[in-house]
């Protein structure tokens, strides 16, 4: 019999950490015409329902009129050679054929009807037979069990095209007698959420009040400011009468809540399907914040709580002042896991 | 991957492997050989961000186990008799998640086979096996996520592009096998010098999977079953044409039954065939002088049937995968080789190479994932005397093809840019060049030896890229690089 024994000893004169490249992003600058979010009111619809598409648009002249813009309803199935979120022929809007794509018109806001078979082209219908063959595959949800309508929005004068979209309401497929049941009665659509209250902190721990445009907040040169956008808790129990008309509250039994449906604005429970478990169960959105600025660099683009921080019901991002003095905008973009979205602004001076 | 990540990034890789065989001779010329082997790697690693979207962890295991057992036996009239039946299992998973968007892929196998084979002279001009080889396979696998994740051989993508959020889920199982018997004759004519090696093997070979379709509601799921059969003639020629001139041709067909992990009703598709190939090649040997060889082969393979994903905007169901795909590669290998003479050894082996793929619903031809057009690795050793050695290892090799990303467009909803993608494999990543060295002294003991050496790879620093990375709106390009210049000291110590 023969064994062997090898001892080894490595040594590494240079870092493996320089290995990976890194880059000097800053995403949230604003130094051009730049879409930052595209708000569908409401956040979740019915296929043949009506909703209105409002554009969030930022500019380094604090003083332009926004750039026009040119919106457009992608119809365009996404193949599963696809990799990305959208069949690409809607990044061609708005010159794709026009079997792709819906012309909206122009305007930061539109109105958009969803198309009646928006859920057999995006959602779990099965979508209409091609060529007489039987009728193909539905399209598979997001995490949160969500169909989506693609939606274009180019600037008119640099011909970019940024992509938004639409939660359409298609009830889930696969699910019992039962179980459709339990999930009618829980699931609310989506409603947008919205910044309760931004705050800012210095250095030295003092909280600055954000005052409403055209006032703005000033600030020394450099100076570090730790941002923080607050949202409204949610009710994690339906209580009639707490303002969201919640799981199993209806006109009937809440009519207080539930005659104008109202949801919450912050991270809201919502019915979801399990396919695994084959069971209606309750989960949690998460929330992030997007931040922009047309000056200065923020430490994150994005920050947020996950689905598992459901009880945090804020962000905070630190922002550091350019050097050189003058007004700047800043932005909080925020958007919840079911594709809701809305925003908040506020001026700053550097001194 | 992108700047949010770059930064944090902590693999945890574990592995083990190992490998046992007890043999019996009861006689002289009969064994029975024992044996098994294991394997087991996991890696993990996770990079968190302050975007919940972009905090991201990845596990992977990979293992086997394999028992055999071999019989050989030498026959009185000079033919050899084998016999191994052997079992096994794999396990292999993949889970993660990146943002909100989950990724599981687990299979669980059940491997078993029997091979016998019976070698023999038939007449002095010729030599036969004939022969038996049965495998069996039993698998288990589940998947969630997105039907684009993990990605496939050809699927357009830049490196670090966030998976598509669209998710779905499927258990499913399957079984496979095949029971092929072969012949294969080896005639020796010329007085040895030249070799026609025909051979024929009968395959039937059949797939079952538990679902034909994803289950819907309550309803049972529906199975099925797929059975074909198939003759793949194969032949090879040897004609010694002096005592330094070797020639040799070879043809042959192969099939290769579809994976496992393609054969989900939601994921893949249940009733995927077989990919087959036709391969060719011909070549020679030189001796070019006493310890100078040269080993030259042509080949052109080419293949059909290849799994490829569906390329319908509205693919059937059950259809997210295809037998549509379409292969070839064709080049040149050689092999220089200097055998140790005076204390020198070397050789160098150089590739050239074209591989393409034609996807369904394409009429052209692309570059396959992992084409190289050259690969060139050469190597020499010197015994320098006293016991020290030095050798030099240089490698060259033409970058894997990517695809190009040639713009970028915001997503609003998932507030991540998506990159807009040029002709699939249209660039490459640039070449890797390397030059290693190794110094190494040997001391000798009455029953054992000690090896001490320093090997140094990369020694010109060089800075090698591997892969395209992308920053967060695809605006900018860098390069990932492979390792710097690394010096392994070490001891083996062999008794």
């Amino acid at each position: 019999m023969r064994a062997r024994l090898i001892l080894s000893l490595a040594l590494s004169l240079a870092g493996l950490s320089g290995c990976v490249p890194t880059f000097d992003d800053n995403l949230p600058l604003i130094d051009k015409p730049t879409l930052l979010a595209i708000q569908a009111e409401p956040a979740e619809a019915a296929p043949g329902k009506q909703v209105q598409l409002n554009a969030l648009i930022g500019t380094p002249d604090l003083n332009a009129a926004p750039p026009a813009l040119r919106w457009g309803l992608c119809v365009a199935r996404k193949p599963l050679t696809e990799l990305g979120p959208v069949n690409t022929v809607c990044i061609q809007a708005p010159s794709a054929a026009e079997k792709d794509i819906i012309d909206l018109g122009s305007g930061a806001t539109v109105t958009a009807t969803l198309p009646m078979d928006a859920c057999r082209l995006f959602g779990p219908s099965l979508p209409e037979p091609m060529n007489g063959e039987p009728a193909g595959r539905p399209v598979d949800p997001d995490p949160t069990g969500g169909f989506y309508q693609p939606v274009s929005s180019t600037l008119v004068d640099s011909s970019v095209t940024s992509m938004g979209s639409v939660r359409i309401f298609c009830p889930p497929s696969g699910l019992d007698q039962e179980q459709a049941a339990a999930f009618n009665a829980s699931y609310r659509n989506n409603q947008s959420p919205s910044i309760d209250q931004l705050s800012a902190r210095t250095a030295a721990g003092e909280t600055l009040p954000i005052p409403a445009e055209p006032e703005s907040l000033p600030v020394a040169a450099n100076e570090v400011l730790q941002l923080q956008a607050s949202w409204q808790p949610c009710p994690r129990t339906p209580v009639c009468g707490d303002g969201v008309c919640g799981a199993r509250e209806d006109k009937s039994n809440c009519a207080d809540d539930c005659t104008a449906p109202k949801g919450c604005t912050g991270a809201e429970d919502y019915a979801w399907f399990n396919p695994d478990a084959r069971s209606v169960e309750t989960r949690h959105e998460s929330v992030r914040v997007s931040w922009f600025s047309t000056a200065g660099h923020f430490e994150s683009a994005v920050t947020g709580r996950d689905e598992a921080e459901y009880d945090q019901s804020t962000t905070e991002d630190a922002w550091t002042a350019p050097s050189t003095a003058g007004d700047a905008r800043i932005w909080a973009v925020i958007r919840d896991s079911r594709g809701g979205q809305s925003f908040r602004s506020f001026l700053v001076t550097v001194r | 991957m992108t700047s949010r990540d770059t930064s944090a990034f902590f693999p945890i890789p574990k592995y083990y492997d190992g490998q046992a065989r007890v043999r019996y001779q009861p006689e002289k010329k009969t064994f029975v050989e024992l044996g098994g082997m294991i394997s087991s790697d996991d890696v993990s690693r996770t990079v968190g961000n302050a975007d919940p979207a972009y905090r991201k962890e990845e596990n992977r295991h990979l293992s086997f186990q394999r028992i055999y057992l071999r019989y050989e036996t030498d026959t009185a009239d000079g033919g050899k008799v084998s016999a191994m039946p052997w079992i096994g299992w794999d396990r292999s998973t993949l889970t993660g998640r990146f943002g909100g968007t989950p990724t599981v892929l687990e299979v669980d196998s059940h491997d078993y086979g029997f091979r016998a084979s019976y070698r023999g002279r038939v007449a002095p001009f010729l030599t036969a096996e004939v022969g038996f080889d049965l495998e069996a396979s039993t698998h288990s696998a589940r998947r969630v996520g997105s039907v684009t994740a993990p990605p496939r051989e050809g699927d357009a993508r830049a490196f670090g592009q966030p998976p598509s959020d669209q998710i779905n889920l499927d258990t499913w199982q399957a079984a496979d096998g095949s029971a092929a018997p072969y012949v294969e004759g080896d005639f020796s004519l010329f007085e040895d010098k030249l070799h026609i090696i025909p051979g024929l093997r009968l395959e039937p070979q059949f797939t079952s999977v538990s679902k034909r379709v994803p289950t819907e509601g309550v309803f049972a799921p529906q199975g099925v079953f797929t059975a074909d059969t198939a003759l793949e003639p194969r032949l090879a020629v040897h004609y010694a044409l002096s005592s330094r001139v070797t020639l040799k041709a070879a043809a042959g067909q192969y099939r290769q039954a579809a994976q496992p992990q393609d054969l989900s009703a939601s994921f893949g598709n249940p009733s995927l065939q077989s990919s087959r190939a036709t391969h060719l090649l011909f070549g020679g040997a030189f001796e070019l002088n006493k310890n100078i060889s040269l080993e030259t082969t042509v080949f052109h393979n080419s293949s059909d049937d290849l799994v490829a994903r569906n390329p319908s905007s509205s693919p059937l169901i059950a259809q997210a995968l295809v037998n549509g795909g379409e292969g070839r590669s064709y080049g040149a290998q050689f092999l220089l080789r200097h055998q140790l003479a005076h204390g020198f050894f070397g050789w160098v082996a150089y590739t050239m190479l074209r591989s393409e793929r034609k996807d369904p619903g394409t009429d052209y031809w692309r570059l396959f994932d992992y084409d190289q057009t050259h690969v060139l690795t050469a190597l020499a050793s010197y015994d320098l005397g006293r016991g020290f050695d030095v050798g030099v290892r240089g490698r060259y090799a033409s970058g894997y093809p990517r695809t190009p990303v040639v713009g970028s467009y915001f997503d609003a909803r998932t507030a991540t840019y998506q990159p807009v993608l040029g002709d699939k494999n249209s660039i490459r990543i640039p070449a890797f060049l390397e030059l290693d060295v190794r110094v190494a002294k040997r001391f000798k003991f009455q029953s054992s030896s000690l090896e001490i050496y320093l090997d140094v790879q990369n020694v010109t620093n060089r800075k090698n890229p591997e892969e395209i990375a992308y920053n967060a709106d695809y605006t900018e390009r860098r390069y990932v690089e492979g390792l710097p210049i690394l010096p392994v000291l070490g001891i083996k110590w062999e008794f």
